[in-house]
């Protein structure tokens, strides 16, 4: 005992003279670094400066004329359409495989070792890769087809909520569960009157969350060449139109919005 | 019966025995056996020395399921309902035991055996109030849906722990004139742990003092002594 009371100190010791010695290392190569900068030719490119000012002021200027806005709504329920698909078809790959995942429904020991391991890694795989590298392999396996968007959303998401579904059954508050099971209800009954119900209101505004990102990635997927608002954004980025580029920019933000009030709306009828 | 968790002996030597119609109060201080002896009793636990039997039968034995689950009951303190689900849900949950998984989900969208549940509510002074959410219902009313939910599982033995501890007491004196009165009237056996052995005297047929483990009297409520309930608690060690 006396030893290692005498060893703590000189490891702890030896754990700040490390970190002072990384401290002055980093700072030694940031120097270095500021050397490697060409300071004569200006940080920004040329007409730089301009340019950013350009599209700052485009921000309050959107274009919003009758033409455009036919575009503007189809291309933003193309976006929300993909996020709701894939969304859909994470819940249906999702749901199932998370409740596999919590082990909540094993009988035996080994029965629960072997689900909550094989789901759990799974569904890691799936979330392991990001929806748009998701979409580069479909899209290269299917074509620019709607099913790869949407795929491409529902496998990742499909990880996420599952491992959330999951966790959310393993901690749910065990007294109304035992409650259920001396009213001689089965692990699969205690599932759908208890745990499922308990968990409801947190699971729903985890999936309305999910929604969200969703939206903002099937705006980024349709970079790939599926369509939806961002295919406008890049496209009028790329004719240097700025305030026609804002005016899908606006009408995203617009959509989170109404998304976020539609969760409001329906968390409150679930909240406890 | 005995119990000992480790070194510690929670229950020893304790015969309890309780007839179908009749209301027993376990009266006590906290750490007496109170809730081994339900728990025992509930087949929740295994007795380290005696048996356990209800209805001739161990519950421990039966396992959970719907066998146990006609034999023995228990209610806690009004805190092991599902929140989010109606009054009524809570109580239908009562018939889980009986019905097959197919049926237990259906009854989320039409009600299975609503009118019985209904009864039960009416019964616990709650009529029509089943669409409620439970969690909007007072800590009062919770603990009456809990009793609602044990009327529809309908089992031969009721045990109910400290089931007016988290009540004022004057909803908690009602809480147990309507456990007691039911226990008369429908024939079941009830066995509740109590903290107020006033109320115990007033509202059950018989009175069991627990103490360090040991039963210290059982006896009518009537036939108990002010100086036997004064020992139950007194704070020196009997032969110490």
């Amino acid at each position: 005992m006396l030893s290692r009371a005498g060893a703590l100190p000189s490891t702890l010791r030896a754990r700040v003279e490390g970190r002072r010695a990384l401290t002055l290392a980093l700072t030694g190569m940031l120097a270095l670094s500021l050397l490697a900068v060409p300071w004569r030719e200006g940080l920004l490119h040329g007409g730089g400066l301009r340019a950013a000012g350009e599209i700052a002021l485009a921000a309050l200027r959107p274009e919003l004329s009758w033409a455009l806005a036919g575009t503007v709504v189809t291309a933003a329920w193309r976006t929300l359409a993909y996020a709701l698909a894939g969304l859909s078809l994470a819940l249906v790959l999702g749901v199932p495989l998370g409740v596999v995942a919590s082990g909540v429904l094993a009988r035996t020991r080994w029965a629960r070792w072997c689900s909550v391991g094989g789901a759990r890694g799974l569904l890691g795989v799936l979330r392991a890769v990001h929806e748009l590298v998701w979409a580069w392999l479909l899209v290269a396996a299917v074509g620019l087809s709607p099913w790869a968007g949407v795929l491409a959303l529902a496998l990742p998401y499909a990880g996420i909520l599952g491992r959330v579904l999951a966790e959310l059954l393993q901690d749910a508050d065990e007294a109304p569960l035992e409650a259920l099971r001396r009213a001689g209800a089965s692990e699969a009954q205690v599932l759908a009157h208890g745990r499922l119900p308990l968990i409801a209101a947190d699971a729903v505004g985890y999936i309305f969350y999910r929604l969200e990102c969703g939206i903002r990635s099937a705006a980024v997927l349709s970079f790939v060449g599926l369509g939806g608002l961002g295919f406008h954004i890049q496209t009028a980025l790329a004719d240097l139109d700025f305030a026609r580029a804002w005016t899908f920019v606006w009408a995203m933000a617009l959509l989170m919005v109404a998304v976020d009030a539609w969760s409001s709306a329906v968390r409150r009828g679930l909240a406890p | 019966m005995g119990k000992r968790y480790g070194a510690r002996t929670a229950l020893w030597n304790v015969s309890i025995t309780v007839a179908p119609g009749e209301a027993v109060a376990l009266v006590g201080p906290s750490g007496a056996g109170k809730t081994t002896a339900l728990l025992l009793a509930a087949g929740a636990l295994a007795p380290d020395a005696g048996s356990v039997r209800v209805g001739g039968v161990d519950p421990a034995r039966l396992g959970p399921g719907r066998e146990r689950a006609s034999r023995v009951g228990m209610l806690a303190q009004g805190l092991d309902l599902v929140p989010t689900l109606s009054a009524l849900q809570n109580v239908l949950a009562g018939n889980l035991g009986r019905w097959s998984l197919a049926r237990s989900l259906l009854s989320f969208l039409v009600p299975q055996g609503r009118p019985a549940a209904e009864y039960e509510l009416a019964r616990v002074g709650l009529a029509g109030r089943g669409g409620e959410r439970t969690s909007r219902l007072s800590g009062g009313e919770r603990q009456r849906v809990a009793i609602a939910r044990l009327l529809v599982q309908q089992p031969a033995l009721l045990l109910a722990d400290e089931p007016v501890a988290s009540l004022d007491p004057a909803r908690g004196y009602d809480v147990l004139a309507l456990l007691t009165g039911i226990a008369r009237e429908r024939g079941r056996a009830l066995v509740a742990s109590l903290h107020d052995v006033g109320a115990a005297r007033a509202r059950f047929d018989r009175l069991i003092g627990l103490r360090a483990g040991q039963a210290l009297f059982d006896l009518p409520a009537e036939q108990v002594t002010d100086a036997q309930v004064a020992a139950l608690y007194t704070l020196e060690e009997p032969d110490a």
